[in-house]
């Protein structure tokens, strides 16, 4: 899968879900600190990402995703194993 | 996964409030009709003197704790199946929710919840009620939390 459509998908749902302005939507956007996910959230996004991605999340995964870039290098790497 | 079997004669001699932390007047499930590997329902028959009960009319915190409560009978039904104790489950989140109709007196509802996901010790339902009549009362989906994660939801 290219970069291109994870990113496009990870952005669509994020601004559906949570119902983010799209002008937040940028790379180096903090998860917490810039578009307020809050930890109850990523339940959420992690039960998104396994529908969408068809990969299991691990909860240690996801210590080290902080930004958006993060969350997209994250999928990226899993979905191109 | 832990297998459940949908065996009816073994729910009709469940005591639901062996399966639940509530007490009444908090009761809000009244049998365990049906329960396997992703689904849970239970029967509620609805009273004029039951606490969320206004006008004739269940109100709408009394479908969400419906929903809850048949959750919560499920964990207690699969902790009851492995001697175990029947956990105190806390509602993380309630999203997509729907109330299309409040039930009236003498209503039995029908409700069913369906598991999602699990994530990092939370469970995440859908649920629905519906009466005799499939007629949809409503509708979430709920984040599910147990005070001692022991997977009894999966």
């Amino acid at each position: 899968m290219q970069n291109e459509d994870i990113i496009q998908k990870v952005n669509e749902f994020l601004i559906e879900e949570f119902e983010l302005d799209e002008s937040l939507i940028k790379p180096d956007a903090k998860l917490k600190d810039d578009l307020e996910i809050e930890s109850l959230d990523f339940v959420d996004i992690v039960v998104i990402i396994e529908k969408e991605f068809g990969f299991k999340v691990k909860g240690e995964d996801m210590v080290n995703v902080r930004t958006l870039q993060d969350l997209y290098d994250y999928i990226s790497l899993q979905v191109n194993k | 996964m832990t297998p459940i079997t949908r065996i009816c004669t073994d729910f009709q001699n469940i005591n639901i409030q062996e399966l639940i932390p509530q007490r009444p007047p908090m009761v809000m499930v009244d049998k365990l009709t049906a329960s396997d590997e992703i689904s849970t329902t239970t029967s509620f028959l609805v009273h004029d003197d039951n606490i969320f009960c206004r006008s004739g009319k269940i109100q709408e915190a009394g479908l969400v704790e419906n929903i809850a409560q048949t959750a919560a009978a499920r964990a207690g039904y699969i902790a009851m199946k492995s001697n175990k104790e029947i956990p105190v489950g806390f509602i993380g989140g309630i999203k997509n929710l729907h109330i299309h109709l409040l039930p009236e007196i003498n209503t039995e509802l029908i409700t069913t919840i369906r598991i999602i996901a699990q994530v990092f010790g939370a469970t995440v339902v859908a649920g629905e009620v519906k009466d005799k009549q499939d007629r949809l009362y409503a509708e979430c989906e709920m984040k599910i939390f147990l005070e001692e994660e022991s997977g009894v939801m999966e």
